[in-house]
């Protein structure tokens, strides 16, 4: 299967969702579903990478919409973010990136 | 004295007519006086009572199908029968589409094709079906008492007596109707049924509206077309089914409403108990239901929310339950459900608060649809729940404001106050294989002109829906006071398919600003919190727990 690879990257300030955490795991691999694994940088880190892995190629643009949202409203910054994705739909996307979040303030 | 012109004299030529073929059929029961028919002497009895061009309600239900009457009806002599004009709700099983295959009928007029879509298509382009028209239940029930009664009626029930007494038990579902409508108008009715008892547990059609018998040794076939695995339903529709929950159910107080299939609908059941319990909506919403016996209904009833269900149909499984549950379902004197498609179409369209349902495809106006290319599935009942019915006269409080919210009915009826009944669609923005949901031009359309239509086959149209819910919150459709305006809203929820990305966030955040639009954060509802684990069952396994082992669902849906 070809696999398509996506890289965000967004700098701001420190934030890290908030909360005491190091590795986060959210959702599965599975159809129609992806797993979120994310990595807390250091407190200094003012730049978060997004790298997504996806089966579904050619929907670069949406990604690029659903995950500028998800920087825009959450400020998320000194993460690093992997997502492995099997043809989750941007509500699914959105719906686990929301999901990590809560995860992060919840630690 | 006016003098009158000759008229008709002849006054009972259908009553001749039904004596003659009846004394034909007669030739082929066990004994004479009798109504049994021997299984093995079917087809030569239907060879009898059946014309040339004879309109025929061929018993194929949502769930029940007289299958072995469709069998035989497939292997009569097309060359002494053929021509036949189908009248039945739904073409479910090959068996109705070999009757055209084998030019023993010509035309249909039905409902719903969804099990047999792409072979009904490809039966009309190859012009060895034509379609009369496709209706809903409703409006084909009506015009067997019009334009469409049926000559002859091949039916279903679990049981009869030797006086052709019918019990149609849970699944009663189209039965009476059809049986009415071809009895009255001196039809031949033939019934295949599982056994012929002495006592029957109770009557669903009387004895003298039965011509024939068939004793097949074996129940009908009967799909189990309601059952939704609640594993199957994702963080996304609890997400959705608590915007429904909070921002219309509780918002209008609905009271009364039917749900169409869906794990959407499937997990708004499911919360009920939960979330919407934790709400403190018990009592006060989702009390008196018109709708299939969902499974994912248990853990509801259970706890008190649900207070009556009146069903179209039986589902699979549930009979013990529901038995045990006489103060909610519909239960005749012999304790077992008895279920009426017709009742309950009329009850869900003029005596509920609300509907909800889901659809493929929706366009810019918020008409919605099913139809795909390359396949003619039919309407089934959608439109007639899915839809105000203007002669609604009665109120609820629901229906008031709904009303009272109605910002385009004052253009038509001046400032007069009426009610409104709420019909939401339940979409998610993108589709399996992330296809969009939200399109610039339905798919209807290619169908209309592939079938030869005069219409697109529109589900519903835009202006009977109130509210749209999808994944990026809920637009109260019937809150805007132009078509420009419900564009807007419509675009606004449509997330990022082409249509979503037309929004002009500027003009949504208005839009939120005047209620018109809600995320999911307006309601106060946490997106990062939606989760399967506020469901009330999260497998087929749980709703039998709750249930105390009354539901017992098929094979096909037991992993354990």
């Amino acid at each position: 299967m070809a696999l398509e690879r996506l890289e965000f990257e967004f700098v701001g300030e420190p934030e890290n969702g908030g909360g005491d955490w190091e590795y986060l795991h959210i959702g599965h691999v599975m159809s129609g579903d992806l797993e979120i694994l994310a990595e807390r940088l250091p407190a200094e880190a003012d730049v978060t990478r997004i790298h997504v892995t996806t089966g579904a190629v050619g929907f670069g643009s949406v990604w690029q919409m659903v995950i500028d949202e998800f920087m825009t409203t959450h400020e998320v910054y000194g993460c690093e973010i992997w997502i492995n994705d099997d043809g989750a739909t941007p509500a699914v996307v959105k719906l686990r990136l929301w999901q990590l979040v809560k995860e992060m303030s919840a630690k | 004295m006016v003098s009158m012109a000759a008229g008709r004299t002849d006054w009972t030529r259908r009553r001749n007519e039904f004596e003659k073929r009846l004394c034909e059929g007669r030739q082929f029961v066990g004994e004479p006086g009798s109504k049994i028919v021997d299984p093995l002497d079917c087809v030569p009895l239907l060879e009898a009572v059946i014309r040339s061009g004879d309109r025929v309600a061929l018993e194929g239900n949502n769930q029940k199908q007289a299958d072995f009457l469709a069998d035989c009806l497939c292997n009569i002599d097309a060359e002494r029968v053929n021509n036949l004009h189908m009248v039945q709700s739904v073409i479910a099983l090959p068996s109705h589409c070999e009757i055209f295959e084998r030019g023993i009928a010509g035309i249909a007029d039905f409902s719903y094709s969804s099990p047999q879509s792409a072979r009904v298509a490809k039966m009309v382009s190859e012009g060895k079906m034509r379609i009369g028209e496709i209706h809903t239940y409703l409006e084909l029930f009506g015009r067997y008492f019009v334009d469409l009664t049926p000559d002859v009626a091949l039916i279903t029930a679990i049981s009869a007596d030797r006086d052709g007494n019918l019990y149609t038990g849970p699944n009663t579902e189209d039965t009476p109707t059809i049986v009415e409508a071809a009895k009255f108008r001196q039809g031949i009715v033939v019934a295949q049924v599982e056994k012929i008892v002495d006592k029957l547990p109770r009557v669903d059609i009387p004895g003298e509206w039965v011509d024939f018998l068939v004793p097949v040794g074996r129940p009908c076939y009967t799909e189990p077309l309601f059952t939704r695995d609640p594993a199957l339903i994702t963080d996304v529709h609890v997400l959705m089914a608590m915007m429904v929950i909070k921002g219309i159910y509780a918002e209008y107080g609905v009271k009364s409403l039917n749900h169409g299939i869906g794990f959407g609908t499937c997990a708004i059941e499911l919360l009920l108990p939960t979330f919407a319990e934790s709400l403190g909506l018990k009592g006060k919403i989702c009390s008196h239901w018109t709708v299939n016996p969902h499974p994912s209904l248990i853990p509801a009833i259970e706890c008190g929310f649900i207070e009556s269900i009146h069903s179209f149909g039986s589902e699979v499984g549930m009979e013990e339950y529901m038995a045990n549950r006489p103060d909610v379902f519909f239960i005749g004197p012999d304790g077992t459900m008895r279920s009426n498609r017709a009742m309950c179409q009329v009850a869900g369209h003029y005596a509920v608060d609300a509907f909800v349902g889901s659809t493929l495809q929706m366009d810019r106006y918020g008409n919605s649809s099913t139809a795909v290319a390359g396949r003619i599935a039919g309407f089934g009942g959608a439109p007639n729940m899915g839809c105000d019915p203007p002669g609604r006269r009665h109120s609820s409080p629901s229906w008031l404001r709904a009303g009272k919210e109605s910002a385009m009915t004052q253009d038509l009826i001046g400032p007069v106050p009426r009610g409104r009944k709420l019909v939401i669609q339940m979409v998610e923005t993108f589709g399996a294989g992330r296809v969009p949901s939200f399109v610039h031009r339905l798919d209807a359309w290619t169908l209309m002109e592939e079938a030869g239509f005069k219409v697109p086959p529109i589900m519903m149209y835009g202006d009977a829906i109130t509210h749209l819910v999808t994944e990026e919150g809920i637009a109260h459709l019937l809150r805007c006071d132009s078509l420009e305006q419900r564009e807007a809203a419509i675009k606004a929820v449509a997330g990022y398919t082409d249509l979503g990305r037309e929004a002009d966030p500027k003009e949504t955040l208005e839009l939120r600003r005047q209620g018109i639009v809600q995320t999911p954060q307006d309601l106060g509802i946490d997106i990062g919190d939606a989760n399967t684990s506020h469901l009330a069952a999260r497998s087929i396994r749980e709703l039998v727990e709750w249930s105390g082992g009354l539901y017992r669902p098929p094979d096909r849906f037991r992993e354990w």
